[in-house]
């Protein structure tokens, strides 16, 4: 067993499964009647959608659901000919129970991001096939739920109104409160609301707030220098940096109108990233839109 | 300025080095002619420094009028056949011949008989190469006419008058290996000396080499404020289009201070970067034309400001940058990759949280991943 708490705790039959009530109904039927369709997940990450396909697989096969179960994850996995391959392969037996066997393709959105395509166009065909459930991020209630769960397992201590502080900073995200809470329980089994923001500033730092603000004063070239920094030492991706970037315009230092002028800039680097352009220069590109409307 | 439009002949006795075949040309005017040689060597200049002499007009077509007769008629009109109402003579142009491919434009090389038949004004046709055989039929009904290539006194008599008048400074040897260099080619030596001035305006480099190093084709681009100057200038830079454009990404916030250059350029830039997609998406190659006159004139002429003196160009850092980064968190990604086959989570989405991870791996959890003492060490760090 794991010590990992956002493993440890994963959900291990269909009763464990907190939030996302119709969708887990509908899939608990289908597995009654051994009859599996196509099935494709969508929705936010941390919401349970890797979760339930393991009940699932765990369900229908026991303790051998790892022989019945090929697992990929597509951002990870180079090149669509390699998956093809591994499919081909796990497709070629046939289970020993006589039931379907699984195949996983985790973060099936990267896969196609990586072919440079459109993700709505490839998933179209895909969607036609398949039982399509959307997954919604988790309510407050079912968040609390969570915590005070692994609080009374782990004896963490934790105030209400610091669940509800943890509620908001996780935005529904299960795995990130595990991880929140695992970090700081490393540090204190009192939880408090400083100690989580103490937590997400050192894990989380604003550092997309400070390469604007050095844009802003006019420093374009450090300011790169700093974005490409943080690109490579966080792992976010264009798109994620684009989102926060949204966010911090309003927090800046600029004139109301210059600041309706960079929303729009961000949208359309935001478009054709989704294109398939190199985020980078498309960035480059924002930011010295932030060193001319900044002044 | 530029000194390939300038210097054009305006008569042809200022036609160097071509004199046998312009006696020609000055003789058979009545009948069809047919000009050939290879490029650079005065063929389309001759045309019009000879209707400037006579002061005709010309009438230019291009391959692509000549698919059919309709076409044709198109641009030359029917005034080809009613000399009398005009008083000034024409001259019908077809330029670049070779461009018309055989099975495509087989109308076109009848169009064009058809043309030759019934004009009553001349008809000059220039090509490359007339010996190819989709030109048999034109070859027995028009006058050949060769343009040699130039040899290398013409050409160094050509780049010292432009210089002269210019006052361009070039020291003689340089001039003379540039002649030699050419290759016969005026066009091509007219244009190296070009960007030579340039260099040396700019106090760089003594001449020589027809390749231009990249720190050149940036000072070009950067500095020059002619779209002209620079529009070919990564032609002859032996690195392809996606390096240059790396170097243009270093160098802009380098050379262009102006926030308005900055933004204005980078925007360029961010274009190029989408026809760039657009290639891959669609495999439409053509789109790379676009990609190359954005990055030269299109950053070229993106400013408004003259940026005098010596800058100093760096080398692209972003894909070293990368590559350090990548070798120096190996380790990172070694310990996310373990995590991740834990979790059923991709690497990737380890890496988002690492700090997190980082903070609460403990000696139990070393263990349970498998860590190596080197991950274990890099984690305490």
């Amino acid at each position: 067993m794991t010590k990992i708490w956002c493993e440890k705790y994963r959900p291990q039959k269909f009763e464990d499964i907190i939030g996302q009530k119709h969708i887990v109904e509908r899939v608990m039927a289908m597995v009654k009647q051994k009859n599996l369709p196509h099935q494709l997940y969508v929705g936010p990450a941390g919401v349970g959608k890797t979760s339930l396909i393991l009940v699932v697989a765990k369900e229908l096969y026991g303790d051998s659901w790892q022989d019945n179960v090929l697992e990929l994850n597509a951002s990870d996995t180079r090149g669509i000919d390699i998956i093809r391959n591994e499919v081909k392969n796990f497709a070629r037996t046939k289970s020993l129970t006589g039931i379907p066997k699984i195949c996983i393709l985790d973060e099936a959105d990267s896969l196609t991001k990586e072919a440079q395509q459109d993700s709505s166009k490839i998933l179209e065909p895909i969607q036609s096939r398949c039982a399509v459930f959307r997954f919604k991020p988790l309510t407050k209630e079912e968040i609390t739920e969570i915590i005070n769960d692994v609080a009374d397992k782990e004896n963490l201590k934790i105030g209400n109104k610091t669940i509800d502080v943890l509620c908001e900073i996780s935005e529904g995200d299960v795995r990130r409160v595990y991880n929140i809470l695992q970090s700081c329980s490393s540090i204190s089994k009192n939880i408090t609301e400083e100690l989580i923001y103490d937590m997400v500033s050192f894990a989380n730092p604003k550092e997309v707030q400070k390469i604007l603000e050095i844009a802003v004063a006019g420093d374009f070239i450090r300011s790169r220098e700093k974005l490409l920094k943080t690109m490579l030492e966080s792992g976010l991706s264009g798109l994620d940096i684009i989102r926060q970037v949204q966010k911090e315009i309003w927090n800046l230092d600029v004139k109301n109108e210059n600041k309706l002028k960079l929303i729009e800039k961000c949208g359309e680097i935001e478009f054709r990233m989704v294109e398939g352009s190199d985020e980078f220069i498309q960035l480059e590109a924002l930011l010295s839109q932030f060193v001319l409307l900044g002044k | 300025m530029n000194l390939i439009d300038k210097y054009k002949p305006k008569s042809l006795r200022e036609i160097f080095g071509q004199d046998t075949p312009i006696l020609q040309l000055k003789d058979s005017l009545k009948k069809p002619i047919l000009l050939h040689g290879p490029p650079g060597t005065g063929k389309t200049s001759a045309i019009y420094a000879l209707a400037n002499d006579l002061d005709y007009e010309i009438i230019e077509l291009n391959a692509s009028d000549l698919r059919n007769k309709e076409e044709i008629d198109n641009v030359v009109g029917n005034s080809i056949k009613q000399q009398s109402l005009f008083k000034r003579g024409k001259i019908i142009l077809v330029d670049e011949l070779d461009g018309i491919t055989g099975k495509e434009d087989r109308g076109g090389v009848q169009a064009l008989l058809a043309l030759i038949q019934d004009s009553s004004f001349p008809v000059v046709m220039i090509a490359n190469d007339p010996w190819s055989s989709k030109f048999s039929m034109l070859r027995t009904k028009t006058k050949l006419i060769e343009f040699k290539k130039l040899n290398y006194l013409s050409i160094y008599n050509i780049l010292s008058r432009i210089c002269k008048n210019e006052n361009i400074k070039i020291n003689d040897k340089d001039l003379r290996e540039l002649a030699t260099q050419s290759d016969g080619d005026a066009r091509s030596a007219i244009t190296d000396l070009e960007l030579l001035s340039y260099k040396n305006n700019l106090g760089e480099l003594g001449a020589r080499e027809r390749e231009v190093s990249i720190f050149n084709a940036m000072q070009l681009i950067l500095k020059s404020t002619d779209p002209n100057i620079v529009l070919n200038i990564l032609d002859n830079v032996k690195l392809d289009l996606d390096e240059s454009l790396l170097w243009l990404e270093e160098n802009l916030p380098i050379e262009y201070k102006d926030r308005n250059d900055l933004a204005n350029s980078f925007d360029v830039l961010s274009r190029v970067d989408v026809f760039r997609g657009r290639i891959l998406r669609w495999q439409h190659w053509r789109f790379l034309s676009y990609i190359n006159d954005l990055m030269t004139a299109g950053i070229t002429i993106s400013k408004n400001n003259k940026y005098y003196g010596f800058t100093k160009y760096k080398r692209p850092a972003r894909i070293l940058e990368i590559w350090r980064f990548k070798q120096k968190n190996k380790l990172k990604y070694d310990i996310s990759a373990k995590i991740s086959k834990k979790l059923h989570t991709s690497v990737k989405g380890v890496t988002k949280d690492f700090l997190f991870y980082k903070k609460f791996i403990d000696k139990d959890l070393i263990k349970e991943l498998n860590l190596s003492e080197e991950e274990a060490l890099f984690l305490k760090y």
